[in-house]
């Protein structure tokens, strides 16, 4: 009788632990993870075929023209000034990847609309910069002088009227921009940007929370 | 040194030639970030200027001060 019980006990238990709760925000812990792709699939996948690891809106890459699996990282073709993006269902996050290279023009894309209205942060020569995509014109809101580094993870966190840029090699210099009602602030796709083709140089490890 | 200063936008908004600060094509700026914040369907605007703040060594700011084409507005 004993043991009966104590199994049912269990199996309840189990039972409790294997339902997914909403987080509700009231628990302190890790963000809960919106986007992660690792890029694992084979050589050639276009992006838009291929599967996150975590998508818990569940589009899958829609805005993502050109974009290529490379050696299990994220390529492309020779199309330049390509931003790829994904919704993430939150409009406030943290997206973080890796790139593999000190080129200009890679990056991160928050509260993205479409391939033409979004904000990013990129590495440009030896300078952290903030841009606003607006109607398809790029205008630079922020900008700070660093070192070059030939392989950095960023990360670019939305936050309200705020965006923040950060590169892994100089964490003490982040690239700020605050405005009051920021055009775009609730929108919620999310990516990266390359601005050369990228089979030479990838991106990898993307990961969005919220 | 920290300072605020007046400048015109420069760029057409393209990739390569963005909406930036003339003021940071012509002197080499630690850091800059807009302060206006203007929206950029109004870009540019008339008369032609707009307000940031920069981060930039003494000897700079006072080289941007005796630019005939800056205003500063505050240093510290």
């Amino acid at each position: 009788m004993t043991t009966r019980s104590s199994t049912r006990q269990v199996a309840a238990e189990n039972t409790v632990r294997g339902t997914l709760r909403p987080w509700n925000g009231a628990s302190a812990g890790p963000a809960p993870i919106l986007i992660l792709d690792n890029f694992t699939d084979v050589n050639g996948t276009a992006l838009a075929n291929h599967t996150p690891d975590i998508d818990t809106a569940g589009g899958g890459w829609t805005i993502a023209t050109n974009g290529l699996i490379s050696n299990n990282a994220l390529g492309g073709n020779s199309n330049f000034e390509m931003p790829l993006m994904i919704d993430s269902g939150v409009a406030d996050v943290t997206a973080v990847a890796e790139f593999a290279t000190a080129k200009s023009g890679f990056g991160l894309i928050v509260n993205g609309v479409d391939i033409n209205n979004f904000w990013m942060g990129v590495v440009e020569g030896t300078n952290l910069r903030i841009y606003e995509r607006s109607n398809g014109s790029f205008t630079q809101r922020a900008s700070v002088n660093i070192p070059a580094s030939s392989a950095h993870t960023l990360t670019l966190i939305s936050s309200g009227d705020t965006l923040t840029l950060t590169a892994s090699h100089v964490p003490n210099s982040p690239c700020a921009y605050t405005v009051t009602n920021r055009p775009k602030k609730t929108a919620t796709f999310v990516g990266v940007r390359q601005f050369y083709p990228a089979y030479t140089y990838p991106i990898d490890n993307f990961q969005v929370t919220a | 040194m920290k300072a605020e200063i007046l400048s015109p936008w420069i760029g057409t908004g393209s990739i390569a030639d963005p909406n930036r600060p003339r003021v940071a094509d012509d002197h080499p700026l630690i850091s800059w970030t807009d302060t206006t914040g203007q929206p950029a369907q109004n870009l540019t605007p008339v008369p032609n200027l707009f307000v940031i703040e920069v981060e930039a060594t003494a000897a700079l700011i006072t080289a941007i001060e005796a630019d005939p084409n800056y205003e500063v507005l505050w240093s510290e």
